[in-house]
């Protein structure tokens, strides 16, 4: 008997039931908005991303056998959606680097906000400066509060690599916030 | 245990993940190990300056309209995806019509090869085609101000009369147009001999 909660829903729906689908998108729509704003640093970009995770899960899940929790099976596969997202925006960064770009337009808001504007731009850049593992492994943990041994899981990694990661990001993080610490 | 073997484990003992065993031995190293106990404060700083990050919450509409945007992808996904949907009559039909084309292709060349006929007449080449009626080509050949360097066509059902009636105008051409002197050249010895003989029986 699989132990999965989701379980009895992925049955349902694979015997046709559409509503069955429906729970599990409200189930889990927050969970991965966070996951995927975390990963790729974007808001916008996270609620289209999102959404077509779930087209993808529709899509796929007929083949999903129960290996492993719906849930971890879910999160493999926004993960890939948010590799394949950062391949496409670095190809494209590429191209925009031969164009104009515009300049920023600076807010008028006081040196508090200006002061938290500047922080969230820091800890943006240094999770998207991270090498593509290490930036997994450390959303997992640090924002979908993940144990190592279920990042492991659904990234098909050892606990053991998946700690080293978790600690090189760490590492890496705190050089990069440097300023701050 | 040494400073390297804790550096590693830092992360895991400021998260309260280590086991009972491993926890003990972190805190008795830490209690006499200063620059560890540094090092500890900057993963705990580190965390809060991460924590500190503003989480940017969608408004309620977005996640209103999540489930419905979702499906409304999925149909037209769908909808894609059935206008390039695999038919196996779709492959057998043209397959049927490619093989037709194949072979009228192979056809035609294989008749417009046989219509074209070529044989030397006068010392000249002639070449044939096929796709004019026999009469067109004889006017076409009887109109022509070249004399030997003309083509047409042949179509197939009357080629043999064609070239009887080609064959017949060429003749009438050569004794009409031709001088005395290239008739006589043109003559073998025997035909020359029987010429001269029947001149002589005219008594001209």
């Amino acid at each position: 008997m699989n132990q999965d909660p989701d379980w009895a829903l992925v049955e349902r729906f694979k015997n046709g039931d559409q509503k069955a689908f429906n729970q599990l998108v409200c189930k889990y729509k927050k969970a991965i908005f966070r996951l995927i704003l975390k990963m790729i640093r974007n808001t916008e970009d996270a609620k289209d991303l999102s959404q077509e995770v779930f087209v993808k899960a529709y899509r796929n899940l007929k083949d999903f056998k129960g290996e492993s929790s719906f849930r971890t099976w879910l999160i493999r596969v926004a993960i890939n959606s948010c590799i394949n997202f950062n391949r496409k925006k670095k190809l494209k960064s590429f191209i925009s680097f031969f164009e104009v770009t515009k300049p920023l337009v600076t807010s008028n808001s006081p040196a508090r906000e200006m002061e938290k504007e500047k922080l969230q731009k820091d800890i943006d850049q240094a999770i998207l400066r991270l090498p593509e593992k290490q930036k997994e492994v450390f959303v997992l943990r640090f924002y979908q509060n993940l144990s190592h041994h279920q990042i492991a899981q659904v990234l098909g990694k050892t606990e053991g690599a998946v700690k080293s990661n978790y600690f090189q990001a760490l590492k890496k993080l705190k050089k990069y916030l440097s300023d701050y610490i | 245990m040494d400073c390297k073997k804790i550096s590693f484990l830092l992360v895991d003992f400021y998260e309260d993940v280590l086991d009972t065993k491993e926890k003990k031995l972190a805190e008795e190293h830490l209690e006499s190990c200063f620059k560890c106990r540094l090092k500890l404060g900057e993963i705990q700083k580190t965390f809060e300056i991460l924590e500190k990050e503003k989480t940017e919450v969608p408004p309620d509409i977005f996640w209103t309209n999540f489930l419905p945007e979702v499906r409304k992808r999925i149909e037209d996904k769908r909808a894609t995806k059935k206008a390039f949907v695999f038919k196996p009559e779709l492959i057998s039909f043209s397959a049927t019509i490619l093989v037709i084309l194949l072979l009228g292709i192979f056809l035609f060349n294989r008749d417009y090869r046989s219509r074209v006929e070529s044989f030397y007449l006068e010392d000249t080449y002639y070449t044939f085609y096929s796709y004019k009626s026999s009469t067109e080509r004889l006017s076409e050949l009887l109109s022509s101000e070249k004399d030997l360097d003309w083509t047409f066509i042949l179509s197939e059902e009357d080629e043999i009369e064609t070239f009887d009636l080609l064959e017949k105008v060429l003749d009438e051409r050569y004794w009409e147009e031709s001088e005395i002197n290239t008739i006589i050249e043109d003559l073998s010895p025997d035909e020359l001999l029987i010429l001269e003989k029947k001149l002589e029986q005219l008594k001209i």
